[in-house]
């Protein structure tokens, strides 16, 4: 007679399984938070950054967090890795919020400034240091401190003239509210590339506007820089969208 | 903010065991910043007081705030504002609720809000100015990376000495504190992270697969990895230490 042996695999338990599982995510988020404000080193914002990270992480599906903790077993290297862009986008809700534009870049040491405000709709309006898209977001009477409404939005329509409703849309989406670029081109089911090089034409266009305002005098005359050095801040910046 | 007094707001993270602090000293002080972050774990900020001579605290964080809130470390802030946050810490512990989520957990804070005067957010006369430049030499890349390559090799054989499984709990809040504390030091070479550092003492006390002179010497080794200037020390009694437990034949191989 022929013996037959059979092994049986120890039964696990699933609950057991997932509770061990949500401890370790637990655990690596908790972390994730500390390595996120160590990053941070900004006392004002680092808190908001660290669990807005953190959040974004516990948000995906238990597998996806599993996976990122193989990926990255030591919190500090993801936090490495996504601090710089959830710096900038913590000061661009905040610089929305506050009606003061977005278009914002981080130096080289940290710390974050408007980007080419020459160039593009996000120019100085008058001496106030109010730009046309602090106006333009906003709803409240603090245009009326730096320049009377009407102003605003003639020259404003001077400014984007030439430009049709979705070109001043996807202008107002990027520079003003400080969108992603790579999120509308996802939404518009196309590549980066195709609405970047859209968006250099719409800022050229609104460039050629912004020069020939000042050859009229309608805006005082503010250019210090020439595109090639604007060029140059930018692949120093790096472009952030 | 009175003329003379200051709104200073915490808030306390008890699951990730972070402060942070802001104070608005409007027109008490310049506007220009001193920013002290000579470790991984306290960042702070300081301005020039115009209302009082020395520099006035304007902003801080300290991770692993409820290890270091008693140590070295914190004695750089104001004493009101150690103070203030020891109170706030262990209030704070009761914003944790049983049960709750991983989001829940991470989300829940303490928050406090107080005035202090100018006087009691001065810098400690005591500590050194910090727009001075450091007399120490820093400690290089390479000694961190040892420091942090023997505390793993500890971890990892506490790990594996038999009695590490009995109280399951406290071997693993040591060694992922341990582990956070090498990936720091390795992170930023040559700042030490006193937080992290007393955190992992704390839960060195009891409850690991250690006999009291084990421990103690584990502590030891642990206070020294403080002090960037006696980490060659460190690492000869962190190596020592994992040597002679795994000499004794203890490992569960």
């Amino acid at each position: 007679m022929q013996h037959i042996t059979i092994t049986t695999s120890p039964r696990t338990d699933p609950f057991a399984e997932f509770e061990r599982a949500d401890r370790e995510v637990q655990q690596w988020a908790t972390a994730l938070v500390r390595a996120v404000v160590r990053c941070c080193r900004r006392p004002a914002a680092a808190d908001d950054v660290a669990i807005g990270v953190v959040i974004d992480v516990l948000a995906l599906p238990l597998a996806a967090q599993l996976r990122l903790i193989d990926e990255y077993p030591d919190p500090m290297a993801y936090a490495r890795l996504v601090v710089g862009r959830a710096l900038v986008d913590h000061d661009r809700t905040e610089r929305v919020q506050q009606c003061r534009g977005a278009r914002l870049f981080t130096d080289a040491d940290g710390t974050v400034q408007p980007g080419r405000t020459w160039a593009y709709g996000d120019a100085p309006v008058g001496h106030g240091g109010e730009s046309l898209f602090d106006l333009m977001v906003s709803d409240a009477d603090v245009a009326t401190e730096v320049v009377d409404r009407l102003d605003t939005d003639r020259l404003l329509d001077a400014l984007l003239d030439g430009l049709d409703d979705d070109e001043r849309w996807l202008l107002t989406r990027v520079d003003g509210l400080g969108q992603q670029i790579n999120d509308i081109a996802g939404e518009y089911g196309v590549v980066r590339e195709t609405l970047s090089k859209r968006l250099s034409k719409i800022r050229a266009r609104v460039q050629i506007n912004r020069e020939r305002m000042e050859t009229d005098g309608v805006i005082p005359t503010t250019v210090t820089e020439t595109p090639a050095l604007a060029t140059a801040g930018s692949a120093r910046h790096g472009r952030s969208m | 903010m009175s003329a003379r007094h200051a709104r200073v707001r915490l808030r306390y993270r008890p699951a990730s065991d972070v402060l942070s602090g802001e104070i608005e000293l409007g027109t008490l002080a310049a506007d220009d910043r001193v920013v002290e972050s000579t470790d991984s774990d306290v960042h702070l900020e300081w301005r020039p007081g115009l209302a009082a001579d020395g520099l006035l605290l304007s902003a801080f964080q300290l991770v692993h705030a409820s290890a270091l809130i008693d140590s070295a470390a914190a004695q750089r802030l104001p004493r009101h504002v150690v103070e203030l946050s020891r109170q706030l810490i262990r209030s704070g512990a009761g914003a944790l609720r049983p049960g709750a989520s991983a989001i829940e957990q991470v989300q829940a804070r303490a928050d406090a809000e107080a005035h202090l005067t100018v006087q009691q957010l001065l810098r400690p006369a005591d500590q050194p100015d910090p727009r001075t430049p450091p007399t120490a030499t820093p400690a290089d890349a390479d000694q961190a990376r040892r420091v942090a390559a023997a505390i793993e090799h500890l971890v990892s054989t506490i790990e594996r000495l038999p009695g590490a499984d009995d109280d399951l709990h406290r071997t693993v809040e040591f060694v992922r504190l341990a582990r956070e504390l090498a990936a720091v030091l390795r992170d930023r070479p040559g700042a030490t992270a006193p937080g992290t550092a007393a955190a992992a003492r704390r839960a060195a006390r009891g409850g690991l697969p250690l006999c009291a002179t084990e421990r103690s010497r584990l502590r030891w080794a642990l206070e020294a990895v403080d002090d960037a200037s006696a980490w060659p020390r460190a690492v000869d009694a962190l190596t020592a230490l994992t040597a002679d437990l795994d000499r004794d034949g203890r490992l569960a191989r």
